[in-house]
């Protein structure tokens, strides 16, 4: 691996996990818009106003320093990667905390747990779950990939640099074959 | 299946090398993957667009060619609403946009079109009037009256509840409203304080039609039974996914009369199975316990209309209407007072502007009492103190003849030129004194109605419809436009009882001129006044500000006659 990376995301990870908060501090900057950006597509429609992408931003930042010795530094693109999942299970912890105890404004909205996110909305919920579940399916390099691509929204620049490829030109590559093989699995119904 | 790093030609690798981040997708779409999975492709495309939406543009305000955005008024789940200004039409609107993360989404898309579509079907003074839809970049928007006043769960978290009887009036509105989208077989769905809005002057508007649904013939019965609403206000059958029809907005607009006469819900906020069970069972705090001082009769009905079953509700917003206007008929003595309200600084819209309106050609039970804020006529309005009558206005239309021969209504700053004709088409329920005033941009004033040698005189026979200012020497007369230039306002006043301090504001020198004579040989009064030579913008604003202590005086007349009910509108025209 070579030297330069160390002083990005995983030299970050490394000190962060051993207690340095400036590190800290600056990998949560570091990862802030991609993260925020996730965050935007998931809101439910219905915590709109109750919850907003910041919220869930801290949170997961929040969640992910405090299990950091869980995650292995590797790449910005894996740590990314596992931001992700911790949004999902804070978007789903919110959501259940919402469904119990709905504040009473909340109420007099259309209900929450009924509000697909943004990015659902947008594409539909039938569409939705293929992509999920065709993520699940991808080797976690290429998910990886496609999360940067679609999700965060980088260039290939920046993914070959959170993926540590040799050059832009490859990410490209990366980002294309797992495009395709996570179009190929879409298109195969659940359980084959 | 096992993932397998997918290979590509040469070729196909180059042509993949030279595509953006922005034409990846497109390029490898032209690569042999067959066709499922070129579908499938374009579906992540769209996934990641959205995304980019959600992560973009979240406060990018809308930029619709011929419409400057002024001010965001507020946004919800679905879209923001801004103040703006038509440029062409030179008139201020509300626009509201869909939001720019569900710009994609075509439920999105089309929820938001089918409130248009709601909206441009209904045409009624207690509903929203729509002016257009646009589409530019990738956006939408609706084109509506701009409200300036509040929502109603706005106004009652504010000032405390309201009396029985006030209540009684909100609701009469509001099943004038529902009527109208019911005879076309729409069911709004969502009917809630904070979607029944109170103008300032006192008109009563339902919006947001966006949960509306079809219910006749032919339409979609998954879209009927889908459940669709706000939690405390949605009615049995909504809850259980039953089909909905007129009886599932009585239910909620039964929810708004608890809410506006008792200040809080049936049912107190817990999760959302509680809620629904309870509504289902009908478990609802009953409104006697908060209210016990809520005039007798009134509780029933609302009692009426929150009934489990449908078949045991109104069975119709006129039958509800007709319902609230014996209660409100029988009010013989001055309703319950509610709680005291809290003071207001600044007048009754402090959060001013919320979306849109100045509607034309009202017909509706005006709420007694005036206009344009001052906590002492709100307190006035809604105390329930006052005249033990209620003035209600049936019709009140400015209108304006045409070639055609037939008349057309005018409406907030609409174009007036000159040779217009304009006319008055008001009727009462009861006997009533009106005023017909002018005003110009140079604050110039006139009074226009009642007129020296006409027939029609104060007070006003109710019951039957007049067109003011009517014959005089016998002949129809009308008001016109003599002259082009600047911005006049036609301010009407309606009182159960003679203004008589109006005579002596007319009688003050350069303040209110009463016109003096009329042309009998003409086939119109023409207006001194309304001749104004072009204004400049600060001219507008003294003339402006000038009705407004003109109203003010009104008000202090009005509130010196105890029991002089008043109902006043203030059209703006443009005299360009």
């Amino acid at each position: 691996m070579p030297d330069f990376t160390l002083s990005t995301t995983a030299a970050l990870l490394l000190s962060a996990k051993a207690g340095d908060e400036r590190s800290r501090n600056s990998l949560a900057e570091r990862c802030m818009p991609r993260l925020r950006r996730m965050a935007s597509g998931r809101v439910p429609r219905g915590m709109a106003g109750q919850v907003e992408a910041e919220d869930l931003v801290q949170e997961t930042l929040l969640r992910a320093f405090s299990h950091l010795d869980k995650f292995e530094p590797r790449c910005e693109g894996a740590f990314l990667y596992y931001l992700r999942r911790i949004l999902m299970n804070v978007i789903h912890d919110l959501g259940r905390k919402v469904q119990r105890a709905p504040p009473a404004a909340a109420l007099e909205e259309e209900p929450s747990s009924l509000g697909p996110s943004p990015v659902e909305d947008a594409v539909g919920a039938e569409t939705w779950e293929r992509y999920r579940r065709a993520l699940s399916g991808l080797t976690e390099a290429q998910a990886q990939a496609v999360v940067l691509f679609v999700e965060c929204g980088m260039d290939f620049q920046d993914i070959a640099a959170a993926l540590e490829s040799p050059s832009a030109n490859a990410a490209r590559m990366v980002v294309a074959r797992g495009l395709k093989r996570l179009s190929e699995l879409m298109h195969v119904p659940p359980g084959s | 299946m096992c993932p397998q790093e997918a290979e590509f030609t040469r070729e196909e690798e180059e042509r993949l090398s030279r595509s953006s981040r922005a034409d990846l997708v497109k390029t490898l779409s032209c690569t042999p993957i067959g066709a499922r999975t070129a579908r499938q492709l374009e579906e992540v495309e769209r996934i990641r667009l959205a995304f980019e939406s959600a992560g973009a543009g979240k406060e990018a305000p809308p930029d619709f060619p011929g419409y400057v955005v002024i001010e965001k008024l507020g946004q919800g789940g679905f879209g923001a609403v801004y103040r703006a200004r038509d440029e062409k039409l030179g008139r201020e609107v509300a626009l509201k946009v869909l939001l720019p993360r569900l710009q994609l989404s075509e439920a999105a898309r089309e929820r938001f079109l089918k409130e248009a579509r709601a909206l441009a079907l209904l045409r009624h003074p207690n509903i929203l009037t729509i002016h257009a839809v646009l589409e530019h970049r990738g956006r939408i928007g609706l084109v509506t009256e701009f409200i300036d006043g509040q929502p109603f769960n706005d106004l009652i978290s504010q000032r405390g509840p309201l009396s029985a009887r006030e209540a009684a009036q909100v609701g009469v509105e509001v099943c004038r409203a529902l009527a109208a989208a019911h005879a076309l077989q729409l069911i709004h769905r969502d009917v809630k304080s904070a979607n029944i809005l109170r103008e300032r002057g006192g008109r009563i508007v339902l919006t947001d039609f966006g949960l509306g649904v079809f219910v006749g013939a032919g339409s979609n019965p998954e879209e009927r039974m889908k459940v669709a609403g706000s939690p405390l206000f949605m009615a049995p059958e909504q809850v259980r996914g039953g089909e909905v029809d007129a009886r599932t907005d009585i239910y909620a607009l039964g929810i708004v009369l608890y809410h506006l006469s008792a200040g809080t819900y049936p049912v107190e906020p817990c999760d959302l199975e509680e809620l629904f069970s309870k509504i289902k069972a009908g478990a609802l705090k009953p409104l006697r316990d908060l209210r016990p001082d809520l005039a007798g009769e009134f509780v029933p009905l609302v009692q009426k209309a929150l009934a489990v079953e449908p078949a045991q509700r109104y069975q119709s917003a006129g039958e509800f209407e007709r319902a609230l206007l014996d209660f409100l008929a029988g009010e013989g003595a001055p309703a319950s007072r509610a709680a005291p309200y809290r003071a207001m600084p600044g007048g009754l819209s402090r959060r001013p502007k919320i979306l849109l309106a100045f509607m034309g050609g009202l017909a509706a039970l005006i709420l007694a009492a005036a206009i344009l804020g001052g906590s002492g006529l709100w307190s006035r309005l809604f105390n329930g103190s006052g005249s033990a009558r209620l003035l209600e206005v049936r019709a009140a239309a400015l209108k304006r003849d045409t070639a055609s021969g037939k008349a057309e209504a005018l409406f907030e700053g609409d174009r007036v030129r000159k040779d217009d004709q304009l006319f008055f088409e008001f009727e009462a329920g009861q006997d009533c004194h009106v005023y017909v005033l002018n005003e110009d941009a140079r604050g110039s004033r006139n009074l226009l109605f009642p007129c020296a040698g006409g027939a029609l005189k104060n007070p006003l026979p109710g019951g039957k419809r007049h067109e003011l200012p009517g014959l005089v020497g016998g002949q129809k007369h009308r008001w016109a436009i003599d002259t082009a230039g600047g911005q006049e306002w036609i301010i009407v006043i309606a009182s159960l009882k003679p203004l008589d301090r109006l005579g002596e504001l007319a009688a003050a020198p350069a303040e209110l001129a009463v016109y003096p004579e009329v042309k009998a040989e003409a086939l119109q009064v023409v207006v001194r006044g309304m001749t104004v030579a072009p204004q400049k913008k600060e001219a507008v604003l003294s003339g402006s500000a000038r009705l407004e202590t003109l109203i003010e005086e009104l008000k202090s007349a009005a509130g010196a006659e105890p029991g002089a009910d008043l109902w006043i509108r203030k059209i703006p025209l443009a005299n360009p």
